[in-house]
């Protein structure tokens, strides 16, 4: 059971605003799981509480059963895509991802073959600081991807991308869960999940407002976009 | 977006820290310092040093030969010699030389009075300098250079000396007005030396600054009043050296018309030596300034860090006036706190140092608000020129290494002599550490021997002058940064 | 741990920065040492190291920026998320922050020793105990220097503001001292990271020193690792 994500009653404040409110949800291996809300829905601190991160007042994320900060090389457990800006700018991309080799024991070799696998072979000698925001997604890819691992979580992956990007992410996406692989990826892009989760996760103010399958979501609202408009009015505040 | 606006407003909340880091260290530490401050002389509360009639502590110690003059009238006479000794100068500081040191003075003086700090006016030659005159403490004229007659003369409270080279033709120096004298003052003759000063660096930073005790004797003859003189020791304190006690007393002799007087001591403003000056108020300022720079220099890199630029220069196309309008308001919001803080720093450590009985040297208002003003100003400056310097150079870290090493450091290499005098005196003119000269109290006089050196608190610009330095740095660096910012890419 | 400080060492010799900076600095170090070397000094052994000055500034800001740095990029996120033992990330950045600061240190500081031994009149003999004891302590005290960096960048977590912070530290201490009472200017020499620290650099007159030298590098490395310490809890507690 190492291709699963498990989120139990996540609660965490930052002072006085409530980030999560008991989130709770699963991601299981095989499918991509869409986790879709507003602004502030909580989403993007349910991930940074995966990876150990930021710490949750209470509640538990387990990765494969185990908490993240305690997996032994956990880029080989669980790859995560979270901010595609987080480079050092004089760095190379490949550089990037070879101290992030080396801190999973992983050799060299492999940096090549995610270069590869994500089309950034051609720039990856250039300055990361000179990479369009299309790049740095497909880079960030590359390094979730380095420890082949069986989970991956996906913060906006379609962000920046061109048309051709967005194919391939999708096709990608789709690959990886049909390799077995448990993917979570957020999005407010509904088209995206449409044709590609198999399982959506609606957040609202720090919790889940609603968790089915796409086909049940999309019997029942007709689209998943209908879903999205009539599960999040009124959670949408921002704050 | 909660996240978002979290980290803005925590990095907001650090530069208020800054800010607030600033007025509380300047508050914090100019006060505690005040309550280290002791000063005591032999177990007993050490006496205020004597003023002259402008309010400046001064030194005021010399033979004094002199008789009552009511009303107007004059003196003159020849100097038929002027020599001294030099107790162990250097190199070798085994033996005691003949010698005059350069401010070694001999002449005529009508003093309004014999107590110390009284007002004076009086003409003489001097050790190296020729013949001078000079009045209450501070003023300075020269004379002839070669000149061996002196005469003075009182006209109601004008005053005029002369200077001879044959006793005959007689060029008039100066006329100086000494105010609300007395009707009847003394004249005569007088002679004094001051110290034999050298400074030299100390092994652990800092210098040594050396002073040896000289002594001067002039011969008068060929004096033009008759009458019985009297010998007043201005200022003495009855302390003497050996060579007082054993070979040379100060004091006077007189025979066949001739007046040898002896003396030692000085007739001038009193230097830092005298005791603190209002500038140890401002022992918090470096802290202050630390924080205003860091404050100034997140002020810009926040803004270049995450691409907040793009958004600012999007709502304001103009870039150079946004650069401009941050500086404006960086400046505005460093030193209104900073003027508060030293305005209240100052005076509440000047009423502590008064209750521990330790005495401040006097400073004029002017000079007080000018130390007040001027430290804000610094503040203020400085972290306009950080900011202008991460603005140019878009990289926060090596913009803030640069600030704090080109603003303390030189001021650093400086004030603790670990670079010689005269380099440490172009530091001071030429880095953004000029800014620092507002902090000079008391005023440098060509008419003494001190080294003067920016150890001693004293700094080779004008207080004013020395900010602008500062400013024009920091106006130079915005310059740049708006050029760069109009040219390139946000 | 060997990973951590694999990829630790990757991101130092992955960045072109550092390949300019750790040169110049190294430079910058021995031209000042050499020219205060020519000149005139009561002790012409510290003089000889005056270079550490302007190095330990250097060597200060670089701690600083080897973590706080992460912080201003966002890597950090990357680092935490790659490393999630934290206090593993921390020690294998002051290793490699030690092993930086040793290769460009000991190069710096033997040279500097050498030029002052050429240079100055009366320096005394390379392998006298106070000659070993300056040079070995100006090493220890960059060293110690550059931690009191690092510690200072995990618990500022900005490069911006922990540089000036420990610029400030190093400097504000040494401008207060003429300001202060004697009596106190001596207690702020002994508590003081620079002052204190670099009282092992000094061969003359050490009775007059309000610290010996090895005390003094003692204070130093309290400071050292009280800052870090606390910022290895601040690592530890805080949402990265």
């Amino acid at each position: 059971m190492d291709a699963i994500i498990e989120v139990s009653e996540l609660h965490k404040r930052f002072g006085p605003a409530v980030a999560l409110d008991g989130m709770t949800f699963t991601a299981g291996p095989g499918q991509v799981t869409g986790f879709v809300g507003p602004n502030g829905a909580g989403k993007s601190t349910t991930m940074r509480v995966i990876l150990g991160l930021d710490r949750p007042d209470s509640g538990t994320a387990l990765v494969g059963g185990s908490r993240y900060q305690d997996l032994r090389k956990p880029l080989t457990r669980l790859g995560a895509l979270i901010d595609p800006g987080a480079l050092q700018p004089g760095r190379s991309g490949r550089n990037h991802l070879l101290w992030l080799a080396h801190s999973q024991g992983l050799p060299p070799k492999r940096v090549d073959e995610v270069l590869e696998m994500t089309g950034m072979r051609p720039v990856a000698r250039r300055r990361a600081g000179g990479y369009s925001l299309g790049m740095r997604q497909r880079l960030g890819i590359a390094a979730a991807m380095l420890g082949d691992p069986p989970v991956l979580m996906l913060d906006e992956p379609f962000n920046g991308l061109d048309p051709e990007g967005i194919v391939w992410m999708r096709g990608l996406l789709r690959s990886l869960a049909a390799e077995g692989r448990a993917v979570l990826v957020s999005s407010h892009l509904m088209s995206e999940l449409q044709d590609v989760a198999g399982h959506v996760v609606f957040a609202g103010a720090g919790k889940v407002v609603e968790a089915a399958s796409t086909v049940a979501m999309t019997e029942r609202y007709g689209s998943l976009e209908s879903a999205y408009l009539t599960l999040t009015r009124g959670t949408g505040v921002l704050r | 977006m909660i996240r978002a606006e979290w980290t803005k407003f925590r990095s907001v909340r650090a530069w208020v820290a800054g800010i607030v880091v600033a007025f509380a260290a300047i508050l914090g530490l100019g006060v505690a310092g005040a309550y280290g401050i002791s000063q005591d002389c032999m177990g007993r509360i050490c006496p205020a040093p004597p003023t002259g009639p402008g309010g400046e502590a001064v030194r005021d110690k010399f033979s004094y030969v002199h008789q009552t003059l009511d009303g107007d009238g004059e003196l003159t006479a020849h100097l038929a010699g002027f020599t001294g000794i030099i107790t162990y100068p250097p190199p070798n500081h085994d033996a005691i030389v003949a010698g005059l040191v350069p401010w070694a003075k001999a002449g005529l003086m009508i003093k309004d009075g014999t107590k110390v700090g009284a007002a004076y006016a009086a003409v003489m030659m001097t050790g190296h300098n020729g013949v001078r005159m000079q009045n209450n403490f501070t003023e300075d004229r020269a004379g002839p250079s070669a000149a061996s007659w002196l005469r003075i003369s009182r006209q109601g409270d004008k005053i005029i000396g002369y200077a001879s080279s044959d006793g005959a033709a007689w060029t008039p120096i100066e006329t100086v007005v000494l105010k609300n004298i007395h009707k009847s003052v003394n004249i005569g003759f007088f002679v004094t030396s001051p110290s034999d000063i050298t400074n030299e660096a100390s092994p652990r930073g800092g210098t040594i600054v050396q002073a040896r005790f000289t002594q001067a004797t002039a011969v008068f003859d060929r004096i033009d009043r008759t009458g019985a003189w009297s010998l007043t020791k201005v200022g003495d304190t009855g302390e003497q050296t050996d060579w007082q006690k054993y070979h040379t007393p100060d004091g006077y002799t007189e025979s066949n018309g001739r007046l040898t007087v002896t003396g030692s001591g000085d007739i001038a403003p009193a230097g830092n030596e005298g005791g603190p000056t209002i500038d140890f108020a401002l022992t918090g300022v470096i802290v202050a300034l630390i924080a205003v720079i860091i404050v100034g220099a997140l002020y810009i890199t926040g803004e270049f860090r995450r691409g907040l630029i793009r958004t600012t220069y999007a709502a304001m196309p103009a870039r150079g006036r946004v650069l401009a309008a941050k500086a404006a308001v960086l400046g505005a919001v460093t030193f209104v706190p900073a003027l508060l803080a030293t305005a209240i720093a100052v005076p509440v450590a000047s009423r502590v140092l008064r209750s521990h009985h330790v005495t401040l040297l006097p400073a004029a208002v002017g000079t007080q608000v000018r130390v007040i003003v001027g430290a804000a100003l610094l503040l203020s400056l400085a972290a306009i020129f950080a900011y202008a310097l991460g603005a140019a150079l878009k990289r926060g870290v090596i913009a803030i290494a640069l600030a704090v090493v080109l603003v303390v450091l030189p001021y650093l290499l400086a004030t603790t002599s670990l670079l010689p005098p005269g380099a440490g005196r172009w530091l001071l003119r030429l880095t953004p550490a000029a800014g620092f000269a507002f902090q000079q109290v008391l005023p440098a006089y060509h008419q003494i021997s001190l080294p003067y050196t920016p150890s001693d608190g004293y700094y080779p610009l004008g207080p004013w002058a020395g900010l602008g330095v500062l400013a024009a740095w920091a106006a130079a660096l915005l310059g740049l940064a708006i050029l760069r910012a109009r040219r390139s890419d946000a | 741990m060997r990973a951590a400080l694999r990829a630790e060492w990757t991101k130092l010799r992955t960045v072109p920065d550092a390949a300019v900076a750790l040169p110049l600095i190294a430079l910058l170090t021995v031209a000042v040492s050499v020219a205060a070397s020519t000149a005139s000094s009561a002790d012409v052994v510290r003089s000889s190291l005056m270079g550490v000055e302007l190095g330990q500034a250097a060597v200060a800001v670089w701690g600083v920026q080897i973590l706080a740095g992460e912080y201003g990029s966002g890597l950090i996120t990357a680092t935490f998320t790659a490393l999630p033992r934290r206090l593993g990330v921390l020690a294998a950045k002051a290793v490699c922050l030690l092993a930086g600061i040793l290769a460009v240190g000991v190069p710096s500081i033997v040279i500097s020793v050498l030029a002052g031994h050429r240079l100055a009149s009366a320096y005394p003999a390379l392998s006298s105990g106070a000659v070993l004891r300056a040079g070995f302590g100006a090493v220890a005290y960059l060293c110690l220097i550059g931690l009191v960096g690092l510690g200072i960048g995990a618990l500022v977590r900005s490069a911006v503001a922990g540089a000036g912070v420990v610029l400030g530290l190093q400097l504000a201490p040494t401008v207060m001292m003429p300001l202060l009472d004697p009596h106190w200017a001596r207690w702020v020499y002994r508590l003081s990271p620079s002052t204190a620290g670099q009282a092992i650099q000094s061969t003359v007159d050490l009775k007059g020193l309000p610290i010996g030298p090895w005390p003094g590098l003692g204070v130093a490395a309290a400071w050292a690792f009280v800052l870090l310490t606390l910022g290895a809890f601040t690592l530890r507690t805080r949402d990265v």
